[in-house]
């Protein structure tokens, strides 16, 4: 166990050296700002901006990390041969993978963490400073040097109960960020699948394709109750699937196997019921398939990794 | 005692993909896509020798190591190591590994580095807090401790990677080209390293194509050729012990001894007053010192030349080549 670790903290090194990393994360910060400028330009519905484009940034950046950090680890290892002197010590191919995989997902636990503390600052910031509340503010008469006070106090106080929320993981929080820290380890579960993905896909193609492919389950995964339902529109209209033509015969085949071989992500997104300031249900269950899904993965790749002759 | 190395039969044949690149081309293959890397190799290597892995490029050395450390997987034949399957953990704890070329993380320092290897061969905190000072400064690398690999020169990672082959104090130390890219300096100190562990009873095998190290330092070798095995033994075993020629170095002869030396000698050179020559027959490399030695010139030196290991190599490898080309010759003419 302690070889795993040292290789996943090792992992966790090299991945936040990654240039990558910082411009993912740069994005992150300007879409949450975005999230903000673009709440205030809407009519109605402000707080469902900020929290709708909030949640899906964090969400996307993630994957982003997930896909072009990931895709590279492995690769790099086995391209550059660092691999020849850490499998001929006395640990198994399969303690490497997983050391990549637990260093991947620590990276990436770290920046939705980040990610996450930001977004909930710029919440509890907005709270602070919302136009009902500077309208009441200038109504009472404070201007010029006291606005200024009461801006640096506003963004002391969101600095200090986004630290309060994330430290206590979502137990502490006010009903502005309800469910935010909810959607956040939704994203981590989700996370946990791309990344044995991203793994899999690393450890036996180049990290071009490896992305590609990652790309596509994440997009299939999304799409899944979609692609399921689309099936069975096609499979109804025609009568049956007995009586569905060439092409929408195949089509039908390959919805529901896309369905059925990629996981289905829609189990992580609460995103409408966060936007709409009700807290999401995080159940054992989307908990169960994560960890199952991304160990299955795991196994594939273990067993095509445990094959591969290292160039 | 066991051989702690025992291959037999072994076999390696690569498979080329049928789309792939050569020279930065794409290159479709549809036949030709087998190559023999290593053909039924039988070998073994003794606890406590310096056992040499030699050979052209191409030759099969370095896919004998690879697949003895794991990394690459044989189409035919075993292979033990201390008794053990290949892959055994317990055996890959007691053994050292330098690969060729070795590439490892550089944004680590070299104390860091050095760490992160002590930690997969499961050694505790305190002993790597130990070991780890101990083997920067056994390979000289002591002020480099807190530099980042990426801005060591090629010989200091290779010496970096040598202290990471020895961090487990090994049983088995295999070594990939260990001399490659050394100057002359860096392939001393590799040597000595050896020749040290070898005096703490340690067993190294490595391979190399830098024969005069190899000679001075091997108890064993094994010489392959196109994945065959073309000799192994020890050193007096193959090296014949007959003296090949003589060399007589003089300066000043006198006119008529240097007419005969450029008579009987095969090979004269001429230098400023020196003069270098090598004799066939001890009778005229005889002939010539003894009036030498009577005032008819100064006698600077006498050395009888053995074969050496270049020589036995190159007559073993061009012999093969030899007998290649005539069978070729044969086949076509039918």
């Amino acid at each position: 166990m302690s070889k795993i670790f040292a290789i996943a903290v090792n992992t966790f090194k090299e991945a936040v050296r990654n240039r990558v990393l910082y411009v993912l994360l740069f994005f992150a910060v300007l879409i949450l700002l975005g999230a903000w400028v673009a709440s205030s330009l809407a009519i109605f519905g402000q707080e469902k901006i900020v929290r709708d484009l909030g949640v899906g940034a964090i969400n996307i950046i993630s994957v982003l990390i997930a896909v072009f950090v990931g895709v590279g680890l492995v690769y790099n290892d086995l391209d550059k041969k660092t691999i020849y002197t850490i499998v001929s010590k006395p640990i198994s191919r399969w303690h490497f993978l997983v050391g990549k995989f637990l260093g991947l997902l620590l990276t990436i636990f770290v920046n939705i963490l980040l990610m996450t503390f930001f977004f909930l600052l710029v919440l509890y910031f907005r709270e602070y400073t919302k136009d009902t509340v500077l309208d009441q503010l200038a109504m009472d008469g404070v201007q010029g040097f006291s606005l200024l006070v009461y801006y640096l106090k506003s963004a002391a106080l969101a600095l200090a109960k986004a630290f309060a929320t994330v430290l206590t993981l979502g137990l502490y929080n006010t009903p502005v960020t309800q469910g935010i820290m909810e959607a956040s380890f939704l994203t981590m579960l989700e996370m946990t699948i791309i990344t044995a993905f991203a793994v899999l896909f690393s450890s036996f193609s180049s990290p071009t394709l490896s992305a590609f492919l990652t790309v596509i389950i994440f997009l299939i995964g999304r799409a899944n109750h979609d692609l399921y339902n689309f099936a069975h529109l096609l499979q109804h209209r025609a009568g049956g699937v007995e009586n569905l033509a060439g092409g929408q015969f195949l089509t039908y085949w390959f919805s529901i196997a896309a369905c059925h071989v990629a996981p289905n992500l829609e189990f992580f997104n609460q995103r409408e019921a966060i936007a709409a300031l009700q807290r999401p249900e995080v159940g054992l269950y989307p908990i169960l398939y994560g960890l199952a899904y991304a160990a299955g993965v795991l196994t594939i790749a273990t067993v095509v990794f445990n094959r591969r002759n290292f160039k | 005692m066991a051989p702690i190395i025992q291959i037999r039969g072994l076999s390696k044949v690569y498979v080329q993909d049928v789309i792939g690149t050569e020279h930065g081309r794409l290159k479709i293959r549809l036949k030709d896509r087998r190559r023999v890397a290593l053909e039924n190799l039988d070998l073994d290597v003794e606890e406590g020798q310096i056992f040499g892995l030699l050979g052209p490029n191409g030759a099969g050395k370095t896919t004998t190591i690879k697949i003895l450390m794991g990394l690459h997987f044989q189409t035919a034949g075993t292979a033990t190591m201390m008794g053990r399957p290949l892959g055994d953990n317990a055996v890959k704890g007691q053994i050292g590994f330098l690969p060729e070329n070795p590439f490892f993380y550089d944004y680590l320092t070299g104390e860091e580095f050095l760490n992160f290897y002590g930690q997969l061969y499961g050694m505790t905190g305190a002993a790597r807090r130990k070991r780890i000072p101990e083997l920067l400064d056994l390979v000289g690398l002591s002020k480099a401790a807190n530099i980042p690999l990426r801005g060591y020169s090629k010989g200091m990672l290779q010496r970096a990677g040598l202290a990471q082959a020895l961090l487990n104090d090994p049983r088995l130390v295999i070594l990939d080209e260990p001399q490659s890219g050394l100057d002359p300096f860096g392939r001393k100190e590799v040597r000595d390293i050896i020749l040290r562990l070898k005096e703490q009873g340690k067993t190294v095998m490595f391979s190399s194509h830098i024969l005069a190290d190899a000679e001075m330092i091997c108890d064993r070798v094994a010489i392959l050729h196109l994945g065959r095995l073309i000799a192994e033994g020890h050193l007096s075993e193959l090296l014949s012990t007959r003296i090949d020629e003589y060399e007589v170095q003089m300066r000043n002869p006198a006119a008529d001894l240097l007419a005969f030396v450029h008579k009987a000698a095969h090979k004269v050179v001429d230098s400023k007053g020196d003069h270098f020559a090598s004799f066939k027959a001890e009778r005229d490399a005889l002939e010539v010192t003894r009036r030498l030695a009577s005032g008819e010139g100064t006698l600077m030196a006498y050395v009888p030349r053995r074969e050496s290991l270049e020589d036995y190599f190159i007559r073993e490898i061009e012999g093969k080549r030899a007998q290649e080309r005539a069978q070729v010759g044969k086949e076509n003419a039918t």
